[in-house]
């Protein structure tokens, strides 16, 4: 990485000041979203991590990847939102098809070796 | 009606859609959570997030109002309306051939009657077939094959 | 009829392409001329009108989302009220009569609609079954989803 996280955040608020972008309430009240959007979804990625390790049988933990993945591709696009940035939206369509790969994955090895225990 | 008030509608829009998202979110873990079996947990997630998805991709289109954005975003939602699904749809299938148990309180199960009755007649795993013939009757031990050598090695 | 939005979408691209200007605007321009030219189009082959065809999509689809948020709102209910009062079952419906493509749109809508899952499809291609959450009565529960093939058979692939 060229340059760190906390200099990127940096960097798109200098860009979002240089192309005067007014803070407007709404703006405000988008961005008080964002967090507790970003925080919600702390929670809830911790709770399917724990499904997906914990969960008594092999389709919970299937269920909970697939859940994870659609998750993940959330807190990609609070980001965007959050950076002012269109350089992260590619990840979104690219996460979401490498999600289905690994669901199909899953459900294969599911119906080949996946008895219940 | 200049750039300031398109900018105030977009940001109130996506507020509304990724707050209608997130809950939407949040409930299809808590029902992953809750519900008795694994069927019921798939109708949990599979409704749940693919909603929730929608509305965070549609406030990041109401947020910018970029045109690279909207052609993402509008793939990424056509995407997901069908691979969700069909996903979902995988993972039960695989679930009741391998035979996980439905809930105690289920009524009724046509797929097994159907599967028991023999009008799903599905042949066996072509790889699970081989397996089977492999050990019934295993190959003689060719020591000019190089990798039967090493792997006797 | 979704065959003639593809011709509608596909001319559009053409005309963009041959106007050489990338632009929203110009891909607008290029839908609205394309279609002008798939209305005239589909009159000549014997269709009915295709701006009504048109309606009956977009009709469909505020149908679709507004079952898809019906059933989210179900899902909430059920998670956060304390005592689960489920009767599932799974059952099959018929769909012999489709073509394939229709089967597999029958069944994500199936899926993304309130209370029910699409399990399995027979060998033959003439069930599908269905994991339905609240079937105490299972004629009700066919003809709910009796319903939503006839409003996409009437919406797109009539």
């Amino acid at each position: 990485m060229m340059f760190t996280l906390a200099q990127h955040v940096e960097h798109a608020a200098e860009a979002a000041v240089a192309a005067d972008i007014d803070a407007t309430w709404a703006r405000s009240l988008l961005f008080g979203v964002v967090d507790v959007g970003v925080v919600a979804l702390f929670v809830t990625i911790m709770w399917c991590l724990y499904r997906l390790l914990r969960g008594p049988q092999l389709v919970d933990r299937a269920i909970a990847a697939d859940t994870l993945g659609l998750q993940v591709v959330g807190l990609v696009v609070l980001l965007t939102i959050k950076l002012e940035s269109l350089m992260y939206f590619d990840a979104v369509l690219i996460m979401s098809i490498m999600g289905f790969a690994s669901t199909v994955a899953f459900a294969q090895y599911i119906a080949r070796h996946g008895k219940p225990v | 009606m200049n750039a300031t008030h398109i900018h105030l509608v977009g940001d109130l829009l996506a507020a509304i859609c990724l707050s209608f998202g997130l809950f939407f979110m949040v409930v299809g873990v808590i029902g992953l959570n809750r519900f008795p079996d694994a069927y019921g947990r798939l109708h949990a997630t599979t409704k749940c997030v693919t909603l929730g998805l929608l509305g965070f991709l549609l406030a990041a289109i109401f947020h910018r109002l970029h045109l690279a954005i909207f052609t993402k975003a509008v793939m990424t939602i056509i995407f997901v309306f069908i691979a969700n699904p069909v996903g979902s749809h995988m993972i039960a299938k695989a679930a009741h051939k391998a035979g996980y148990k439905l809930w105690d309180k289920t009524l009724s199960d046509e797929l097994a009657e159907d599967r028991e009755s023999g009008r799903l007649t599905q042949p066996p795993e072509p790889h699970l077939v081989d397996e089977a013939t492999r050990a019934a009757n295993p190959p003689a031990a060719d020591v000019d094959d190089p990798i039967s050598m090493k792997r006797a090695m | 009829m979704i065959r003639l939005v593809l011709l509608n979408i596909a001319l559009a691209v053409g005309w963009v392409f041959l106007a050489a200007t990338f632009t929203p605007v110009s891909f607008l321009a290029g839908l609205a001329f394309a279609f002008a030219v798939t209305s005239i189009y589909a009159t000549a082959t014997g269709h009915r009108g295709y701006g009504y065809h048109l309606f009956k999509i977009v009709r469909f689809g505020v149908y679709f989302l507004s079952i898809l948020i019906k059933a989210n709102w179900q899902i909430a209910y059920e998670a956060a009220t304390p005592k689960l009062n489920m009767t599932p079952r799974i059952i099959r419906y018929p769909v012999g009569h489709m073509s394939d493509i229709e089967k597999t749109t029958l069944a994500n809508s199936i899926t993304l609609t309130p209370g029910t899952l699409v399990v399995d499809v027979s060998d033959d291609g003439e069930y599908i079954y269905v994991h339905c959450m609240y079937a105490k009565d299972r004629e009700a529960a066919v003809r709910d989803l009796h319903e939503l093939a006839t409003n996409l058979h009437e919406g797109v692939f009539s």
